[in-house]
């Protein structure tokens, strides 16, 4: 096996256990690292996948500000979406990750994400369109789904975007209320 | 005489060594050496200042929130901005939660385990205390780490993690909790309390910090409940090798303020210099570089002009650590000097009688513990669920400002200077800067250094217990000091 790198600023204590667990069991190869390897079951997973935000993503109803429960992408630096990391799964400290606690993933289990070309609380834009999308998926596709999702944004989801605090809750649940 | 390095030291976080001048079986003069420099000043140069509040927490691993906090209280002074009462009153909560962790981990994991050591075979208590705290094997880790664990999930839940939080920002915090929320941190600490009451204290937290005086304490501790219980067992242990007379330093004390609310601290802002209680001020701090590997070492500078140019050839330097000093004065810094200044009269009362030492140092850690958790108790209960915990603010592109908060291990501060929106200049000074502090410009040994010198030294011993003892009693963070 070559060196393992475990990446991430802090590590969370789960990756380094695991491996060496795995590593004592004599179940880890090389097919457990990824392309920078780092163990594939943390790195296999984005940051985003779990973040309790991802309503607001989808209809990209953002934050404008820290603290406020919008999705962080859009103005607010947060990089989730691009990052390998099961953060948002697995959580810290019991029950944290950063878009938990309110901040943006800074991309910390990613190389050089110590020297970005922006300030870390802002996103870069182009044109108004944040530089930094999806990877995985074409740029105009994403544009455009974009401009459809938040003009179809729920008035639910577009309050509460910009509060601290649950504003707006689901409407009245389906069924029979009791007598 | 002899001369002896002793170092690298384990259970330290960072780097240390320590130079020793033996004769007499006793230790004549000390020298403190930071072996590693790290740079984290310079980085910032350049960059936006929101940048610090990522940069500056990750100096460190285990006293991440204190330079969050200090970074973020910086940036608000420089925006003249406060934070809302309920952000003010998270800050404390996480704050509080960092440093009741450093303690509980410094005692267990830090310092008990040098009581476990062959040297103490003989004696009467140590079968006890070495099954207790002896490294990896005493039952006590097994106890402690389980529920310092548990006590941390009050990170998870308000600051997203620990270390390196992003929520707490010069504005407050980012995570807003409702009564819900509060409900669980109150259940955390109820949880966490029982640990502290059945484990380490053996009584009610409040009958710890009710006890005004060494007589009171005394007789406590000889009480069935608590002297089963490991403040008991140091007790015994640190009265019958003397601790109370190892390791004193100047005996001046130094502490910014902690867990700031309403313009107020909780732990009292100021000093203790030659017996008598003083105001603090700040602009009278400066920081030494003569025995220091850096250039620009004629003069000793307010760390808002400071300067850290490293030179690793600089003549007579012995480490890197500056040499920080109030109004030319050796400070020592720490939960000892907070208690003493914020005037708990138990402190006041062993700090009369022995000064600052080994064992009023670990006492005054433990009494903090069980002074901070029911403070962090209330502090949770005052939070208004619906009301603001952060305000918005911008940045300006011309300010200057400066942070002096208290973490864990003591007075923690940082300057910063903006300049066309970027970072022009930003100084840290860290607790362990002024505990292991070199001599200054007229060859003043810092604070630990003075503590060694006296330290008896056993025939043989290569790594004088003593002097374990005393450096681990001011619970040395080195990658801070240096940074």
């Amino acid at each position: 096996l070559p060196v393992i790198n475990i990446s991430g600023c802090p590590i969370h204590p789960d990756w380094v256990v695991e491996t060496l667990l795995q590593l004592g069991r004599g179940t880890f190869s090389q097919a457990d690292l990824d392309a920078f390897n780092r163990p594939r079951f943390y790195t296999n997973h984005l940051v985003h996948h779990g973040c309790p935000r991802n309503e607001y993503y989808e209809y990209k109803a953002s934050a404008e500000q820290l603290s406020n429960l919008g999705c962080l992408m859009e103005h607010l630096g947060c990089m989730a979406t691009q990052v390998h990391a099961d953060c948002n799964i697995r959580l810290w400290n019991g029950q944290g990750s950063c878009t938990r606690g309110g901040y943006p993933c800074i991309s910390c289990t990613e190389p050089n994400f110590e020297r970005p070309s922006h300030p870390f609380l802002e996103t870069p834009k182009l044109a108004g369109i944040p530089t930094g999308l999806p990877t995985d998926m074409p740029k105009a596709w994403f544009v455009a789904l974009a401009a459809l999702s938040k003009a179809a944004t729920p008035y639910r989801v577009k309050s509460n975007a910009v509060a601290d605090t649950i504003v707006t809750p689901p409407s009245g649940a389906k069924g029979k209320k009791g007598k | 005489m002899t001369r002896r390095i002793v170092g690298p030291f384990n259970r330290v976080e960072g780097d240390l060594e320590i130079s020793l001048e033996i004769k007499d079986a006793a230790v004549q003069a000390a020298w403190v050496n930071s072996p590693l420099y790290r740079g984290f000043e310079q980085m910032l140069i350049g960059r936006d200042p929101r940048d610090a509040l990522v940069i500056t927490p990750r100096i460190c691993g285990i006293c991440s929130v204190a330079q969050s906090l200090a970074c973020a209280e910086a940036l608000a002074d420089a925006q003249r901005i406060v934070p809302p009462p309920n952000g003010a009153l998270m800050r404390n909560i996480i704050l509080g939660t960092e440093n009741v962790a450093d303690h509980l981990t410094h005692f267990y994991l830090f310092f008990m385990p040098d009581f476990a050591r062959a040297v103490y075979a003989g004696e009467p208590w140590f079968a006890e205390v070495a099954g207790r705290f002896r490294a990896v094997e005493g039952t006590g880790t097994r106890d402690m780490l389980p529920a310092r664990s548990a006590f941390m999930h009050i990170m998870g839940q308000l600051a997203g993690h620990w270390p390196h939080t992003l929520g707490l920002q010069p504005g407050g915090t980012t995570h807003a909790i409702d009564s819900a929320g509060q409900a669980r941190v109150l259940a955390t600490l109820a949880t966490f309390r029982r640990f502290l009451e059945a484990h380490v204290f053996g009584d009610r937290l409040e009958a710890i910090t009710s006890l005004a005086s060494a007589d009171e304490l005394d007789s406590w501790s000889a009480r069935p409940q608590p002297a089963r219980a490991d403040f008991a067992a140091f007790l015994r242990l640190s009265r019958a090798l003397s601790l109370d007379r190892l390791g004193r330093a100047s005996d001046n004390f130094m502490s910014f303020g902690a867990y700031a609310l309403d313009g107020k601290h909780h732990f009292k802002r100021g000093v203790r210099v030659g017996g008598k209680d003083g105001d603090l001020d700040s602009s009278r701090i400066s920081e030494d570089c003569a025995s220091t590997w850096m250039m620009h070492r004629d003069a000793a500078l307010h760390p808002s002009r400071g300067m850290t140019v490293p030179d690793a050839d600089a003549a007579d330097a012995y480490t890197w650590c500056k040499a920080p000093r109030l109004s030319g004065k050796v400070m020592e810094v720490g939960a000892l000097a907070r208690q003493v200044i914020d005037g708990h009269p138990l402190i006041r009362n062993l700090a009369a009688a022995s000064g600052g030492n080994v064992a009023t140092r670990v006492i005054a850690r433990l009494l903090e513990i069980a002074r901070l958790v029911p403070a962090i108790e209330a502090w949770t209960r005052d939070i208004k669920p619906g009301e603001p915990f952060f305000t918005q603010a911008a940045m300006p592109d011309e300010a200057s400002g400066s942070g002096l908060i208290e973490a864990a291990r003591g007075s923690l501060g940082h300057w910063v200077t903006i300049k066309g929106g970027r970072l022009a200049n930003y100084q840290i000074v860290a607790p362990t800067t002024w505990n292991f502090s070199p001599r200054d410009g007229r060859g003043i040994a810092g604070a630990c250094e003075q503590a060694l010198a006296g330290a008896p030294v056993q025939q043989g011993e290569t790594e004088p217990v003593t002097v374990q003892h005393i450096v681990r009693s001011f619970d040395p963070c080195m990658v801070c000091t240096v940074h």
